[in-house]
């Protein structure tokens, strides 16, 4: 494997709007997410589907909050991911070599 | 095409490879296969697939020359290069660890409605994530939207993380929320009647 390989859980294009959608929020805020879900235009399940594999890399964390009877998930990107995300971005530029 | 979404015939490592490498040469020239192999450091065979893949779209543009060994050069087609340039354009959506070109406007600078617009959105933002309370946003917006300068717009959001960068993703063209048990069977954004445009 080369080093300047594209981290391909982030390469998908789905997770990579997610991945930079919650990039863009200033450290320690979080989304919640159906807030996401409009931001992003994707179904529930699909959401959920990229959320999971990006929790189990430990890119983003999620947290479940009970207020009452409305319960509500919010997601941030960890300081993992946000790394990936930049070694990602760093990758992708000097694959295309400043282009 | 829905804004946002990487050109998938690029979007693949590989291809991705390719298409950047060939990017590098002066306009007109090409590249041998076995030289373009080594560049990219592909296994053998995946250039060949790769480049039929890419000569489909009309991105690359195959051609055998030489007599009794025969060569076959590529090179990048005008549509290839243009699609490249859609893709890199889309990099810069993305918010980067190390990006330096962003540079914050002097305070003196004017500010127009759109920076006004910008900074009160950003504002009901930070009220929305419990930063500032109702009597807060309200002393904050007469601020920001009597505001001339870029010098008085950020005094207003001084003690606030800065969130353009989220405020700018949120802005993006809004697109239809799936409804749970409502398929639609088109990406969102698709409009048919679009299709032959640009």
């Amino acid at each position: 494997m080369n080093d300047d390989a594209l981290d391909p859980l982030i390469h998908v294009p789905t997770r990579l709007k997610i991945v930079a959608t919650l990039a863009a929020l200033p450290d320690g805020d979080t989304l919640s997410f159906t807030r996401l879900q409009d931001m992003i235009g994707l179904t529930p399940g699909n959401l959920i589907i990229h959320l999971r594999k990006l929790e189990e890399a430990d890119y983003i964390s999620s947290e479940k909050t009970r207020n009452g009877t409305v319960s509500v998930t919010t997601v941030a990107l960890t300081g993992q991911g946000r790394e990936a995300l930049g070694a990602y971005t760093q990758a992708l530029r000097d694959l295309l070599g400043g282009l | 095409m829905s804004t946002g979404a990487p050109d998938p015939l690029i979007h693949d490592p590989e291809r991705l490879r390719i298409v950047a490498s060939l990017a590098a040469l002066p306009d007109g020239d090409a590249l041998t296969v076995t030289r373009l192999q080594d560049m990219t450091g592909l296994p053998p065979g995946s250039p060949i697939c790769r480049l039929r893949e890419l000569g489909t779209a009309g991105y690359v543009r195959t051609e055998i020359t030489g007599g009794h060994r025969a060569q076959a050069t590529v090179a990048l087609t005008r549509l290839g290069r243009a699609a490249l340039d859609r893709y890199t354009a889309m990099l810069r959506h993305l918010p980067p660890a190390a990006r330096q070109d962003h540079q914050p406007p002097a305070p003196d600078a004017r500010a127009g409605d759109a920076d006004r617009d910008a900074a009160a959105a950003a504002l009901g933002e930070h009220f929305a994530r419990g930063r500032l309370t109702l009597d807060e946003l309200c002393v904050r917006l007469d601020a920001t939207l009597t505001a001339t300068t870029h010098g008085e717009l950020s005094q207003a959001a001084q003690d606030l993380p800065d969130l353009t960068l989220f405020l700018a993703q949120v802005s993006l063209p809004p697109r239809k929320r799936a409804r749970p048990g409502h398929k639609t069977g088109k990406p969102p954004g698709h409009r048919p009647w679009q299709h032959h445009h640009g």
